[in-house]
């Protein structure tokens, strides 16, 4: 059990990590959301193989939150430097650019839309939301992008 | 999905794949290091652990070891002359051969003897005792004594060796109680005509596989004015089922 469950993170790993990565803009709490993911299917396996990505992002996007709330309470949140190296490599993407622009909840449900590919249904059920808000975060979230780059046009 | 939804999937498919992995060794946790806190717990927790069965065996010693002391306390066949009460009891840890006896008389000052129940008890160890019991003996209803025996007394057998007071604490809650072995009595052995006045409490010495005679129990209750009363052992309490 163990190992197949190893190797089916394994097969989603780079996908989930690179969604946690854009939605968090943060390497080290992406990579801990994972781990903390890793962990809890160790414990409670998904109840089925299928949309695996969605659950290791829903679990681990849940678990950076908590990274994020410890981390606070040990050191004051630190500014995103311009020199970053994530913000740097986003900046150099157009999806990047245009995701910086997003609150942390705008850039997790539409990376989860454009990039993992889940429905409306499966954000609203991963992320324990209505079907509604999904669609109006991603409607808000594409006007700003679209803003935000009208303006850099 | 429209066009646009196409379109905007595409782009994040292909900007977001840029996006560099971590090492493959770190996909997966490391083995989680204990905190310094949780080590102290887990060290505390076993301290802990082992205090317990520590206090729980010693618990079990001290209650094996009362339980010794208080099963050598009733004599296996302690007897009365007149009328022989058995009381049961673990054999104390001393070998058949080596324990010894107490016997003496009993004097009342009356024509009858009450019913008493006979304690040697350890000058060293006051958990430590042998009893027998004494039925009573005159006037009716009290038991007479057997044939051949013209005076009342007892027998505690089975004692090990050590020194003991002997005292009888009546049975049927009446006073003067209680009766013991004293000064007196050994006065009045030597001296049968007295005077005897001290009426103190007088260890007696039990050697092992001897009989130890003349222990009689003839001074009763408080005693006379301008002596102070001995001090006695406690009534031993009743040896558990």
């Amino acid at each position: 059990m163990t190992e197949r469950w190893a190797e089916l993170y394994d097969r989603a790993f780079p996908q989930v990590y690179r969604a946690l990565v854009a939605a968090t803009l943060d390497r080290e709490r992406a990579l801990d959301g994972l781990h903390d993911a890793f962990e809890e299917g160790l414990r409670n396996p998904p109840a089925d193989g299928r949309n695996l990505e969605g659950w290791l992002y829903r679990v681990a996007l849940r678990k950076t939150r908590r990274s994020l709330f410890r981390m606070l309470r040990e050191r004051p949140m630190p500014e995103i430097s311009s020199e970053d190296p994530i913000l740097a490599l986003l900046q150099r993407l157009e999806v990047g650019r245009l995701l910086v622009l997003l609150t942390e909840r705008q850039r997790s449900i539409v990376v989860a839309h454009y990039y993992l590919g889940l429905t409306q249904e499966e954000i609203a059920e991963a992320l324990g939301v209505r079907r509604g808000t999904v669609s109006a975060t991603v409607s808000q979230a594409l006007a700003r992008m679209r803003e935000g780059g009208a303006k850099r046009v | 999905m429209s066009d646009r939804d196409k379109g905007l999937t595409h782009l994040f498919v292909r900007d977001l794949d840029d996006i560099e992995l971590p090492p493959r060794d770190r996909w997966r946790p490391a083995p989680r290091k204990e905190s310094q806190l949780m080590k102290t717990s887990r060290y505390v927790l076993y301290a802990s652990a082992i205090a317990a069965v520590l206090v729980i065996a010693l618990i079990a010693s001290f209650q094996l070891r009362d339980s010794n002391a208080v099963g050598a306390s009733g004599s296996p066949s302690a007897s009365a002359t007149t009328s022989p009460v058995s009381t049961t009891a673990t054999p104390p840890p001393v070998a058949t051969d080596q324990l010894g006896a107490i016997t003496g008389r009993f004097a009342y000052g009356s024509d009858f003897i009450p019913p008493v129940r006979i304690y040697a008890i350890s000058t060293t160890d006051q958990r430590v005792w042998y009893s027998v019991d004494f039925p009573g003996f005159g006037n009716p209803p009290r038991p007479t004594l057997p044939p051949g025996v013209s005076q009342p007394s007892y027998r505690i057998t089975g004692v090990a060796p050590g020194t003991y007071w002997v005292i009888a604490y009546r049975t049927d809650g009446l006073l003067p109680d209680p009766g013991y072995y004293s000064r007196q009595a050994e006065c009045s052995r030597t001296t049968p005509r007295g005077p005897c006045p001290d009426v103190a409490l007088v260890p007696v010495t039990v050697i092992a596989g001897q009989d130890t005679s003349g222990i009689d129990v003839l001074t009763w209750g408080p005693p006379p004015p301008g002596q102070s009363s001995p001090t006695f052992p406690p009534r031993p309490a009743p040896a558990g089922p």
